[in-house]
């Protein structure tokens, strides 16, 4: 009986949190008339994006460079420097797998840390959005839309603007609600200029801008 | 023709790579005892420096290498100030064991004993610019070097923890002052990040303002 209004209660937040998030939204039957094709900013042929970043976790603050490089097949290469040249970490982003760490400093190999950093990049560089076909769901009114990924017990929802194929933002839902917030801000025109991410239940933040010139 | 384009090719390979070669000096340092005497009085007399400076990053994941340039100050005991301003403006400051980060978007000031990895950083850092790190020698393999323009001195991390960070540093001595004109960080993989330091004023006056974290 216990257990049973638990799991009501449970129900109850968890539905609730989602029908917040897409409020004024309505599911597109068959997923039919979509007219999005979902694409990462981080994945147009410019062979790498240089980017001043700054993480901010729990006591930590790190400021550096992030150089991201698409690979084959939606997968992605990310690595960290500080200012000074001394490289932090070094990983690889691939669909469906485990990060592949080629490098961690010492002082941040965490297994924490690093699942964080595995989730929050797969969100940013839409790493599982070629996995399954999402959900949509569309707002009448405005034509945006919001395309609804599954993976590992996390929803994912991406936020398109009408027209747009790439996100303005992203939401990750997990069991018990709200996990993370991704915020991107570019043009179509001249690709992503900047990217916040943040997590409600935590003080863990990464802030990255565009650097041109390199 | 072909043949010729090829010929043509590996010859400036080739070219390149002993330019890169003939940069470091090969004949061994004969009188260590008498260089590091020099060393120690140029760093006992020395109070500040005050440089140009341009890094290279090479990272084996990009084709082409990140370029920052800046100003660099350092004035006796601990007060050293990097600031960056190409490709973008970023400020470090490291006053004692305060370090100040002035970047696009805001500033911030810790303390270094509460960043283990910032801690690391500037105990080398410092002691590569001053050349007492070269006092080290439970924690380097040190060998020496010279050619007719420069001492050449290469230190190997005795622990393993530190080459993975670190496989070599390299230092590169002015004949004339002793003071330090290019560093090489070498990781493992031949990523690699070089300072140069050009312009250099030593024992000019560098008001105690330039270290005050505004």
């Amino acid at each position: 009986m216990r257990n049973l209004i638990l799991g009501s209660v449970l129900l109850f937040l968890t539905g609730g949190c989602s029908v917040a998030l897409v409020d004024g939204y309505r599911q597109v039957p068959g997923n039919t008339g979509s007219q999005v094709s979902p694409v990462s900013w981080f994945s147009a042929d410019t062979g790498h994006f240089l980017m001043a970043a700054r993480i901010d976790v729990m006591k930590n603050y790190f400021t550096g460079l992030m150089v991201i490089k698409p690979l084959e097949g939606n997968s992605y290469r990310v690595v960290f420097i500080t200012e000074v040249g001394l490289k932090i970490m070094d990983l690889e982003f691939n669909p469906g797998s485990a990060v592949k760490v080629l490098y961690m400093m010492d002082a941040m190999n965490r297994k924490s840390f690093l699942k964080i950093l595995d989730r929050d990049f797969r969100l940013v560089l839409m790493t599982e959005t070629g996995q399954d076909s999402p959900v949509v769901l569309l707002d009448q009114t405005s034509g945006d839309r919001i395309l609804k990924y599954k993976q590992k017990g996390l929803r994912d929802y991406y936020y398109f603007q009408a027209g747009g194929n790439r996100p303005s933002w992203v939401r990750q839902m997990g069991s018990l609600g709200k996990k993370a917030r991704a915020e991107f801000y570019g043009s179509e025109k001249t690709g992503i200029d900047s990217v916040k991410i943040s997590h409600y239940h935590m003080k863990f933040r990464i802030g990255m801008f565009r650097v041109t010139g390199n | 023709m072909n043949m010729n384009r090829s010929c043509l090719i590996i010859s400036i390979v080739l070219m390149l790579s002993l330019e890169a070669f003939t940069q470091v000096p090969t004949s061994l340092l004969k009188d260590v005892p008498a260089f590091k005497k020099s060393l120690n009085s140029m760093s006992a007399s020395l109070t500040t420096i005050q440089s140009d400076f341009i890094q290279e990053k090479k990272l084996s994941v990009l084709s082409n290498t990140l370029v920052s340039k800046g100003d660099f100050c350092y004035r006796k005991e601990n007060l050293i100030r990097w600031e960056y301003v190409q490709p973008y403006r970023y400020l470090i400051i490291i006053n004692g064991d305060k370090i100040y980060i002035k970047e696009e978007g805001g500033q911030r000031q810790f303390d270094a004993q509460s960043n283990k990895m910032f801690q690391e950083m500037n105990r080398f850092i410092s002691g590569c610019i001053r050349g007492d790190i070269l006092n080290h020698e439970a924690e380097y393999k040190i060998r020496y070097f010279e050619d007719v323009e420069s001492y050449f001195v290469t230190l190997v991390p005795v622990s393993e923890r530190m080459r993975q960070m670190l496989n070599e540093i390299q230092i590169w001595f002015d004949r004339d002052d002793f003071t330090v004109s290019r560093i090489r960080m070498l990781e493992s993989g031949g990523d690699y990040t070089r300072i140069d330091f050009v312009n250099k004023k030593l024992n000019t006056d560098i008001p105690l303002e330039k270290f005050n974290f505004r």
